[in-house]
């Protein structure tokens, strides 16, 4: 048999093939086009008391629906695994309490979660998946900067808002107000905080050993222009390289006073571990909030580390301590037998400023839900604190609780001051 | 349930990978060129694209700057790879790979370093236009881009030259005997095929709208390798059967877990079963799911 | 005088990082000799090891010394069935050196993802504290000594079996030519089984150590993949003593390129490209590696 086929024949068919595709995916388009435009239904109900009324009231049922759906995306795995999974149950217990207290207008409160492994491309897909096939109209999440730059346009063109627990870049602030909030303050902030805080503990020679993402390089960009000049050596490091005997060797030669950490989770364990195996330890530490982790106990030599150097920091924390945090401190112990961990209270303030969005909203529509974030947070406190927003989506309280590591029989923090913007900092040990 | 506008969503992806295992194909299905640094061509395209319509070029111009880019690496680096034996080949375009995802992620003036680039505009306003509108039309781009490749490839392949190629793969001491220019078969191949990849990678990012020096990483180069040889790597529409495998599986199993409560995590599922999948392939029908057809010269 | 103190630090560090390097490599470029191809496998096995070793050490509690033999000899173990459940079917059913190469890639991804399952993605550390000392002004960690000395140990093992006894001459007879070492009566299955298997126990033993220094975690192999692959070619494929001096070369020369590259700004990242610029320019220039500087007998390859 002749296979042979004429140059010819082979473009005419390739051209009727792509011209018929492409007409069948017109038709396609245009008959679920019509398809979807049908109207909605309005439900008119009926009510006859018995005992007292005569007359019949027509009401309009609620239009949410019967199970409100708050999405929260977290990385519930990988490098900051540790703390995302953790947070998550900062959303079940709002979700909890909720219910408890009757639901939103006798609907149901419900998590949907789904895990980002704190990387970008994951998250995309995973806040596509509670668009399209959950349903979902409004996001607790994400946690990191950079899966939030990714996902942003993706939630602008499907108008869905997302309230971050956690991402503090200062470049969001960019995108913010619209379909994008958070319930934290810019690191515009934090790194003047920190700064103060070096500059108060008198060093005089800084280095910053940060991991080498947005986190890490936000929080050096930051502290380079407030201490500048103090600043002798930046490393960034890389967290899956897993050696860093010579970065370390650097900063001991560099003879500095202190180190600003801005590490995650797993690589920072080894970093400290090794640190203290070269005898890094006639310096300060210093971090920012993702430091103030029990996670980080996790090594009994990396804790040890942080106990000789002195680890202390920041973390964005209300002015003082409320009724609202006790008590959140309170039912996660009840509910989860362990006191919370980072971002825990933030989570549940997302989480609860998206379902009191979605009851002012009246209806489950992203856009309209939207609307009423900045009006929901305006008018919560929850654990975290206040949590105005100011144009730009972010949360405009920028206090911040100064802690430092302790050790009494096990590892801790301990609050020894606070800063805010106004007055600046306060140390009270 | 599952909207369509996920499946439309899936589909886009599907096609733009297709379009890259289809780049795959032609270098290592027909020529025997084993690269492992697809990613990297992938990603320059989604850059250059990114930068140039950031800094206001007219995206068109972005993916016709991104593919000559493209081409122009692909035969700069062809230069030194094409006279190594393939073994020696893979490492180099691993390591290249790498390298640029490592300078990307550091340099922080190049292109955003680690935080890449964002707010790249789509091809249309999604804002204007309904969603599934949105999500058609980069279809049908997509479409059309890869019908494009598809024929070319298709000519190409069933011709004489194709006949060089699949020489160099079986044979190359011999090919070269007979007189044929297997450098240049070679250099044109692979710029062809590194053109391709980029193109794909333009058009990623501004469905996307976003880039990150994430997109080089090594999982993407495997992943294009898994599609290419379960579709079948000696074929031209095993490019879209191996996409298509491999994305199903990929958001089917972030679908099934809420259904079927799966033991397995469905972010480690996917690769499981893509590995599983892949040396079963390799085992029992390695020429993939679509079998090499001959030569249908014109 | 602190200036020469901090070189010998980063000697140290350097040779550290070459003895862990010098034991993933052996079994990887034997390997590569005997059948051919690249296995991408073999840093997977490098993580098992450690977490193998984990489970005894800390699980059945056992102690991480004790542990660290029985963890390296069950990945020996399961090299072995690796290669006799995929590898040796593959290439009985003919498979190409692509295939092969693609396999491994795919077995590779299968094994770290399956370990992602097994083990949750987190990190796991040794319960066992490495007391460091002071010597001087240098640093040095009980680990690190210990680190040192199976390395020096596994040299002089490894140099007698191949030059002693009639096993090591077998497996050398069979990687330069397996025809003629067929021919004179090596069973080559028996020998390739036990290659697969020293890899095996090289690596794991060698990952134990790495985790024990760092953490562990799924990822673990894919840190020393292309440093593992530039020893490989950059000693020369088959060169046991290549290895010896590939790893050692590289180790250095990434502990000491990140003095300049700090100096200059350079985020340390960058020390990873060490190994890859090694293996370019190998490649390119010296694709038969150092052995082959030195040997009399040049291994050629197809």
């Amino acid at each position: 048999m002749n296979h042979k086929i004429s140059r010819r024949k082979a473009v005419s068919t390739a051209a009727a093939v792509g011209a018929a595709v492409g007409v069948g995916v017109v038709a396609g388009a245009a008959g679920f086009f019509i398809g979807s435009s049908a109207p909605r239904e309005q439900k008119t109900v009926t009510l006859t008391n018995q005992a007292t009324l005569t007359q019949t009231q027509t009401v309009t049922a609620s239009k949410l629906p019967g199970e409100i759906k708050i999405g929260v995306l977290l990385p519930l795995s990988g490098d900051i695994g540790p703390i995302g999974s953790k947070m998550l149950n900062g959303a079940k217990l709002a979700a909890k309490l909720l219910n408890n207290w009757g639901g939103i207008a006798g609907s149901t409160v419900s998590i949907a979660a789904e895990d980002t492994v704190g990387e970008p491309t994951k998250a995309l897909d995973a806040v596509k998946k509670l668009v399209e096939v959950d349903g979902v109209q409004v996001i607790a999440g994400p946690a990191t900067s950079v899966e939030f730059l990714t996902i942003a346009e993706y939630l602008k063109s499907r108008n869905v808002p997302a309230i971050s627990m956690s991402a503090t870049a200062a470049a969001i602030s960019e995108i913010g107000g619209d379909y994008i909030f958070r319930v934290v303050p810019s690191d515009a902030e934090q790194t003047r905080a920190l700064a103060d805080l070096i500059t108060s503990k008198g060093v005089n020679r800084l280095a910053t050993f940060v991991v080498s993402n947005d986190y890490g390089i936000g929080i050096e960009t930051g502290l380079k222009k407030h201490l500048g000049n103090k600043i002798v050596l930046s490393i960034r490091y890389d967290p899956t390289k897993g050696d860093y005997r010579e970065e370390l060797n650097r900063v001991k030669q560099a003879n500095v006073d202190a180190v600003l950490w801005a590490m995650w989770v797993d690589s920072g364990i080894v970093v400290f571990k090794q640190a203290y195996d070269l005898g890094l330890t006639n310096i300060l530490s210093f971090g920012g909030e993702g430091m103030s982790d029990k996670a980080f106990f996790a090594d009994a030599k990396a804790a040890e580390y942080l106990l000789l150097t002195k680890m202390t920091g920041t973390k964005p924390a209300p002015p003082a301590e409320s009724l609202s945090s006790k008590k959140f401190v309170e039912a996660y112990r009840k509910e989860f037998g362990e006191d919370p961990g980072l971002f825990a209270d933030t989570t549940y303030d997302s989480t609860m400023v998206s379902a009191l969005a979605v009851a002012l909203a009246g209806e489950y529509k992203g856009a309209k839900i939207a609307s009423m974030i900045k009006t929901a947070a305006y008018h919560y406190i929850g654990p975290s604190g206040q949590k105005m927003m100011n144009a730009s989506g972010d949360a405009e309280q920028a206090s911040y609780e100064i802690w430092r590591i302790v050790k009494d029989g096990e590892y801790g923090f301990k609050k020894i001051g606070s800063w805010d913007s106004v007055t600046g900092i306060n140390l009270t040990s | 349930m599952i909207s369509i506008e996920f499946i439309l969503d899936t589909l886009v992806l599907t096609v733009l990978f297709a379009i890259v295992t289809l780049s795959l194909n032609l270098k290592y299905g027909y020529t025997g060129l084993l690269d492992f640094g697809k990613a990297a061509f992938f990603a320059t395209g989604a850059y250059v694209s990114g930068l140039m319509t950031t800094n206001s070029y007219p995206p068109i111009l972005g993916i016709l700057t991104a593919i000559v880019i493209a081409a122009l690496m692909g035969l700069l680096i062809s230069i030194p790879a094409i006279r190594v034996r393939s073994d020696y080949l893979a490492i180099i375009t691993l390591v290249f790979s790498e390298t640029i995802r490592i300078i990307l992620k550091n340099e922080s003036w190049i292109a955003g370093g680690v935080l890449g680039i964002r707010g790249i505009p789509p091809l249309i306003d999604p804002r204007t236009t309904p969603y599934q509108m949105y999500l058609l039309t980069h279809l049908l781009i997509a479409l059309m881009l890869y019908m494009v490749f598809f024929t070319v490839s298709w000519l190409l392949t069933n011709s004489p030259f194709g006949r060089i190629l699949k020489a160099i793969r079986e044979d190359e001491i011999a090919s070269a005997m007979y007189g044929k220019n297997n450098t240049l078969a070679k250099a044109f191949v692979f710029s062809f095929s590194c053109a391709m990849a980029a193109s794909a990678g333009s058009l990623y990012a501004h469905y996307v709208g976003f880039v990150s020096p994430d997109l080089f990483v090594l999982a993407i180069t495997l992943q294009v390798w898994i599609m290419s040889i379960i579709g079948g790597p000696s074929t031209i529409s095993g490019s879209f059967i191996g996409a298509l495998t491999v994305l199903t599986i990929a958001r089917g199993t972030r679908i099934i877990k809420d259904y079927l409560n799966l033991p397995i995590d469905p972010n480690n599922t996917m690769f499981i079963l893509t590995g599983i999948l892949l040396i079963i392939t390799i085992m029992f029908r390695p020429t993939g799911l679509v079998k090499e057809g001959k030569i249908k010269v014109v | 005088m602190i200036f020469d103190a901090s070189l010998i630090q980063t000697l140290l560090n350097g040779v550290i990082t070459g003895s862990i390097y010098f034991m993933v490599s052996i079994g990887l470029t034997l390997q590569y000799q005997l059948m051919k191809f690249p296995n991408l496998t073999h840093a997977e096995l490098f993580t098992i090891g450690a977490f193998i070793t984990y489970i005894f050490a800390d699980i059945v509690g056992l102690g991480y010394w004790f542990s660290l033999p029985i963890g390296a000899v069950l990945t020996g173990g399961v090299a072995a069935l690796i290669y006799l459940i995929v590898f040796k079917q593959l290439i009985k059913r003919g498979a190409s050196l692509s295939h092969l190469i693609i396999a491994a890639a795919g077995m590779g991804i299968l094994l770290r993802y399956a370990l992602w399952e097994a083990a949750g993605r987190r990190s796991y550390f040794y319960s066992e504290f490495f007391t460091p000392y002071d010597i001087g002004s240098i640093r040095l960690s009980v680990l690190w000594i210990a680190i040192i000395i199976v390395a020096a140990l596994t040299t002089l093992m490894l140099f007698l079996l191949f030059t002693k006894t009639m096993l090591g001459k077998a497996v050398r007879g069979l990687s330069s030519n397996p025809l003629l070492a067929r021919v004179s009566g090596i069973d080559a299955d028996k020998m390739t089984i036990l290659v697969w298997f020293l890899s095996g126990v090289l690596a794991g033993l060698a990952g134990s150590l790495r985790a024990a220094d760092t953490r562990l975690t799924p990822e673990l192999g894919v840190e020393v993949l292309i440093p593992m692959f530039a020893v490989t070619v950059l000693g020369g494929i088959g060169s046991v003593s290549g290895a010896f001096m590939g790893a050692y070369i590289l180790g250095l020369a990434e502990s000491f390129g990140v003095v300049p590259l700090s100096s200059l700004g350079f985020p340390t990242e960058y020390k990873a490209l060490t190994a890859f610029a090694a293996l370019v320019i190998t490649i390119l220039i010296l694709p038969t590696g150092l052995s082959s500087l030195l040997s009399k007998e040049r291994t050629r390859r197809d």
